[in-house]
Formats: structure tokens, sequence, C-alpha cells
């Protein structure tokens, strides 16, 4: 028979673990809700919120519970029986991993995003499901393995340094799980380190195409100008980046065309067109009829001439010559 | 033995990039403190080899090994192969490598010095300190791979770092732990996956690794058998680790780790002149290359001291800032600093103050320590801090099979594993 004392402690985690898989619920129910009616209650709104982050007190609750369980379980009051708690706690982490990482493989499998439009759940409460299952699996298993373990080889005492060197002993067990778990990636993550090891740069780089018409369409010794270094054009607008592939070409920033006389001091400069047709802002941002062109969206600059001078994949290379 | 061979190889190797630096920037008067701490890496090259071959008998024993050891020795070469193969067919190199390690090494085969390399980023204000960022090692390979016109894509040089730092791991330990269970750290080790996934990156943090991991076994091996040898080569790996990275200053954790134990207990008071040895050393490596990043161009650094720096840091711990950075830092760390932090409890729990025990006990964490230190002081000086958490658990990889190590050690006392020790 199981002390009813000590059926309280497996009681609060489950009621713990309720709560903390009650979050995702609570979230899906509050974006089907928004997104279902005109009209919203505000109160029902409030309470799906605090439904929805209900696992920021949980989740702390479930370490302190589970610490203080384990602290039980080496004291003269724990039976064997309660070893059926511990296999539960181990099974259910385990449960835990597997949903959300079937979870997270939709959205990796889909596009950003897609869970939370589709289903408004939101990835982050995933990655918390994720944290959850491994710390139960991983908790549960070393301690159910120091009990197996210990069953043969220790008496329990209460003698305090002791319970305290099998829990450091449990804790060491545990960082060897983790670092287990590190050690498996490499092969978990096979095939994905295969492709990426085979991936050429145009996978590597978005816009890279930009970058290779720009290397056909110039000179080595032509001064290119690129657009404003930004998430706009990640890897096109990073100059050391595209140094790289263009080197020796001088590279200019487009920061660095403020006024007239510093861009007239170049006499000439190439660069690619990027329009809102291919997806992208316009730039550099030119009017014909005024005979200007900007480079950082700030500074308007007077040109003397312009000219296409490279057509290909739909990528345009133009020359911009300035008057001294 | 085997790690007298790679020490006596790395160092070597230092001491050939040093020289070939100084010759590509030749006659700049500026990197003159580059061929002094070259000269000195060689004296104690040359000093090292004499106390070993007049200290030590070479003698190879056989290994024999349990079932358990030949598995994990099968599932180490499994990992270096797997880490070969990928690199075999790699002809593109990483992003940081795309703009930064290999492109420098473009620039020196084109024929561009270093100190000319800041010009380039004349026109690119967003980046004018750029090219002089990190230290030249890992592009002065790069070069020097080019030159030599290996056949093979660059990353071949990341997976034989690999393999070396198997080897440093498995002789390193196998006295403490006997040779099974070097073989389980081993594995452990290379195939963990911050450190595997840095052998398929052309970046500094594998080999700096590998530079830092072996100069803290020497240096904990002399703590223990004041073999001199070792803490020369010791020494000489930590310090020149700088010209792999620069940013975090190990050599600073492990000369205040040797200086702290020197003071706390008598009889480590022989560690006191090698801890000042290093910190001395260690900063003058230090000066060789800022000097040359600010004798050639009107660079930042990544971090300034200045008054207002350090005390915003200061005043943030008032303002919960300490917090905040402490919750990403332990985010962007875990699992591995929940490891860190377990095997701290272990050797405190040891209460036997040998060399090794206290020594490690120091370098975990000091160097936790320092890591979180640098990330709290960075994140008031710049908006992009919070990329420094990659870096900063690619960088700190030489704590894995130290930390493995302990565990591995505190386990094997147990009756569950039957360690026969060498």
């Amino acid at each position: 028979m199981i002390n009813k004392k000590s059926k309280i402690y497996p009681f609060l985690i489950y009621f713990t673990l309720l709560g903390i898989m009650s979050s995702p619920i609570f979230g899906i129910l509050k974006f089907k809700y928004i997104t279902a009616l005109e009209y919203s209650s505000v109160i029902l709104k409030v309470i799906l919120t605090v439904g929805e982050n209900v696992w920021l007190i949980m989740l702390p609750t479930l370490l302190v519970l589970f610490i203080l369980y384990l602290k039980h379980t080496f004291s003269k009051l724990y039976s064997n029986k309660e070893n059926i708690f511990w296999i539960s706690f181990f099974i259910f982490g385990l449960f835990l991993v597997f949903l959300s990482e079937y979870y997270s493989n939709i959205e990796s499998q889909n596009y950003s995003n897609y869970l939370y439009s589709t289903y408004g759940l939101k990835t982050m409460l995933v990655n918390m499901i994720n944290t959850t299952g491994y710390i139960l699996s991983v908790f549960s298993g070393s301690v159910l393995f120091g009990l197996l373990y210990l069953n043969k080889e220790y008496s329990y005492s209460t003698n305090l340094s002791k319970n305290y060197k099998s829990f450091l002993w449990v804790l060491t067990v545990v960082a060897m799980i983790i670092l287990s778990f590190q050690s498996i990636m490499p092969f978990k993550q096979w095939s994905g380190l295969r492709s990426y090891s085979l991936q050429g740069y145009e996978k590597k780089f978005e816009q890279f195409d930009y970058v290779v018409a720009l290397k056909n369409s110039t000179l080595v010794s032509d001064t290119i100008v690129l657009p404003p270094q930004g998430m706009d054009w990640p890897a096109v607008s990073n100059l050391p980046v595209v140094r790289y592939f263009l080197f020796p070409r001088p590279l200019v920033s487009s920061t660095y065309f403020t006024d007239q006389e510093k861009t007239n001091a170049f006499r000439e400069l190439k660069f690619v067109l990027f329009t809102t047709s291919s997806g992208f802002r316009n730039w550099p941002v030119i009017n014909q009829a005024n005979g200007t062109i900007s480079f950082n969206y700030v500074n308007t600059l007077y040109y003397s001439e312009l000219t296409k001078i490279n057509s290909e994949n739909n990528i345009d290379t133009y020359i911009v010559k300035f008057k001294k | 033995m085997t790690n007298f061979i790679i020490g006596t190889l790395l160092l070597m190797m230092m001491a050939i990039e040093k020289l070939s630096f100084v010759i590509i920037e030749y006659p700049i008067y500026f990197s003159v403190p580059t061929l002094i701490s070259a000269v000195v890496l060689i004296f104690a090259i040359v000093y090292g080899l004499k106390l070993y071959l007049k200290d030590s008998s070479i003698s190879i024993k056989k290994i024999s090994l349990s079932r358990a050891g030949w598995f994990f020795l099968f599932l180490t070469i499994i990992i270096i192969g797997m880490s070969f193969i990928l690199n075999f067919n790699r002809w593109t190199v990483g992003w940081d490598a795309v703009a930064l390690y290999d492109a420098r090494a473009k620039f020196l085969y084109s024929g561009l010095t270093f100190s000319k390399m800041s010009d380039l980023s004349n026109y690119d204000p967003q980046n004018s300190y750029y090219y002089l960022l990190y230290p030249p090692f890992t592009s002065l390979v790069h070069y020097h791979w080019m030159l030599l016109s290996i056949k093979l894509p660059v990353g071949v040089y990341y997976s034989i770092n690999l393999l070396l730092l198997s080897l440093i791991v498995f002789n390193g330990f196998n006295k403490k732990i006997g040779n099974n269970l070097s073989l389980v750290l081993a594995f452990l080790s290379i195939s963990s996956i911050s450190i595997f996934s840095s052998s398929i990156l052309e970046y500094t943090n594998l080999p700096f690794t590998i530079y830092i991991l072996l100069g803290i076994i020497f240096i904990g091996d002399y703590l223990e058998n004041r073999t001199v040898w070792k803490l020369i080569y010791g020494i000489s790996l930590i310090v020149c680790s700088q010209w792999i990275r620069f940013q975090e200053p190990i050599w600073l954790g492990v000369a205040i780790a040797m200086i702290v134990m020197a003071i706390t207990y008598k009889k480590f008071r022989h560690t006191l002149i090698p801890g000042v040895v290093v910190l001395l050393f260690g900063f003058f490596e230090r000066y060789s290359w800022s000097s040359f990043i600010s004798a050639s161009s009107s660079t930042n650094t990544i971090v300034n001291f200045n008054l207002i720096n350090i005390i915003e840091p200061i005043l943030g711990i008032f303002t919960g800032s300490l917090f905040s950075i402490g919750l990403f830092f332990v985010d962007s760390w875990a699992p591995l600093i929940f490891v860190y932090i377990i095997s701290v409890a272990v050797i405190i729990n040891r209460r036997t103050a040998n060399a090794h025990n206290v020594f490690y006990l120091l370098i975990n964490s000091l160097i936790i320590m320092i890591y979180f230190g640098g990330l709290y002081f960075v994140s008031f000086q710049s908006i992009w801090w919070d990329k420094l958490g990659d870096s900063l658990v690619r960088s700190s990889a030489f704590l894995i099979p130290i930390n493995a190590m302990i565990l591995l050690s505190e386990l094997s006392k147990t009756k569950f594993i039957n360690v026969k020790k060498r």
C-alpha cells in the first residue's frame, strides 16, 4: 500500500503537467475565438490569455515538485511501489517530446508560422512542451536508473550526506544523459548535414544570382555600388560577403553617398537594379525625368548618364556616370 | 608521447604562421611584436623538446581494450569518418568564412597585406573594422592551403583538427580514467554537436578548441606531476591561442586559476610564478595583435574600455539587466551549462584538494564567469549582443571534454563501471 501522504506528490506533479499542457490549448482557443467572431468579449479574451501563459508558473512549479519528490524518493518513507509514478513520468515525458516534434515537423515541412496561421498553435509553446518533455524524461529516466542500481548497492538511510551524495549521483547521470543527447545529434542530423555540405552558394545566399550577374557583366577594375545593408537584401547588400566573389572590384556601400561631391568623385559606378516586380524594394531610386538617383533612400544625387549594360536572367546591370 | 608530438606540431604550425605573417607584412614595423612572440615560441618549442627527450622515456605501450572500449573506438572512427566525408565533397565555405576567414586568404593570395585590408572598407563605413576583427591564423592556414595547391577543399583541414582532438582527449586523460573510458570520452567530445558541427565550418572554433584544450591538459598535468616541458608547452598553447581567437580571454582565466591556487593552498605555491608568466605572456600576445590593429587602421574593437562603458554595466545590476542577460545566457548555453554546473558541484563534493580537482574547478568556474561577464559587458555597448549566444557555445567547446572527464571519473568511482587503470 502506498502511503497516502506519498501520493500527494505525484498528484501535484500531474496537476502542474495538466496546467502546462493547457497553455497551448488555451492558445488555440484564443486564436479560434479572435479570428472567428467579429465581436469579442474582453473578459473571455483575458481568461484565454491568462490560460495561455499559465505555463510560466507551472513549469517552475514542476521543477520544484520534482526536487521535493526526489528528496522523498531517497527517504525512508519511499516504497518501491511508488516506482510506477516515476515510470509514468518517464513515459509521459517521451510522449510530450514526440508530440512536440511531430508538430515541429509539420511546421518545417510547410512554412514559417504555418502552425499559428492554421491552428493557432504558437511555436514558442510547442518548444516549451518539447523542453518539458525532455526535462520529464531525462529526470525520471535518471531517477529510475538510480533506483534500479541503488536498490542493489545501497540501503536507504536518513543520513543526510548519503542522500545528498545520491542526489548528486542522479545529477551526474542527468549530465551524462545530456552529453549523450548532444552526441547522438550528428547521427540524427546526418541527412541534413549532408545536404548542407553539398549546397552551392546559390542555396546558401539569397540573391546570389545578382552577385553572379554583377561578376559576369563587370570588369575587375569596375567600381560597384550595393544596396543598403539590411534584411531587405541579406546577402547581396553585405559587402564583405559580396567582396569574396567580386574581388578585386572596389565595392561601395549605399550609405556612402551622402552628397553630390562624394558621388561625383567616382565618375562612374555599376549596379544591379532591384524592382518591386521581382519582389524587392525599388533600388536604386531613379528619376529619369529629373536625372536623379538615390542609393540610400535619403540623399538624391544628379547623374549625367545612365545606361543598361547587361541583362541576364531578368537581372539588369546598369552603369551610371557622374560629372565632376 | 602522442600529445607531445601533437603539441610540438601545433606550436610549430603557430610559429610558422606568425613568421609568414611577419614576412607578408614586411617591412611594417608594427608586426615586430609578432616577430618577438614567434621567436619566443620557437625557443619554447626547442627547450620543451630538450626537456622531453631528457626526462621521458619513449616507449610504446600496448593498449588493451574491453568490448565497450572497442565499441567506442569504432564509434569514434565513424564520427571522424563522417566529418571527412562531409568535408571532402564540400567546395563551398560557411558564411563567416566567405565574409572573413577565407576572404582574407583570397586577398593574401592576390598580394594584399593585412595592414592594407582595412582599406577595402574605405567606402563601407558600417564594416570599417571588419577585416582586422579576428586574428590572422585561420586566414593564413587557408592561404597556405591555396599556396600548396592542395586539391582538396579546405574543410579537410578541420576534419584533421577533429581527428587531433580525439587523440588529444584520449591521450590526455587515459592515465586518469583508463583507456576504455578515455575512448568513451573521446567519442563524447568529438560527436558533441557543437564540436562536430565546427569541424564542418571553416571558422576559428575548432583550432581554438584544440590549442586551449591541450594547453589546459598540459598545465593540469604539470600542476600534479611538475613535468616542466608540459608547463612550457601548456603556457605556449594557451597564450598563442589568442592568435586564433582574440575576444575570449581564456588565458586570463587560466592565469587567475593558477594564481588563486597558489594563494589559497600552501602546497600549490609553485603555481604562482607560472601563473604570472601566463599573465605576462598573455598580455604581450594580446598586445602583439591589438597594436597591429590600431596601427593599421583606426578601427573600433568590439569591447571598448572607457568610463561610461564600465559604469553602465555596474548600474545595470540594479536595474535588473543582470537577470535578463543571465536568462539569455542560460538559454543560449543550455543544456551544456547545466552539465558544467553539475560537474562543478561534483568536484566541490570530492573534498580532496589535489591539483587536478582544484585546477579544473577554478577553470570551470572562472571561464563561465568570463563568458557571462563578457556578454554582460558587451550587451551595453552594441545592439547585436544577442547574436553572441551562438558564438559563445561554439568557442567554449573545449569545456565539453574537461567536464565529461570529470563526470566520467565520478561515475567510474562507483561500482557501476569497472575501471582498469593503465
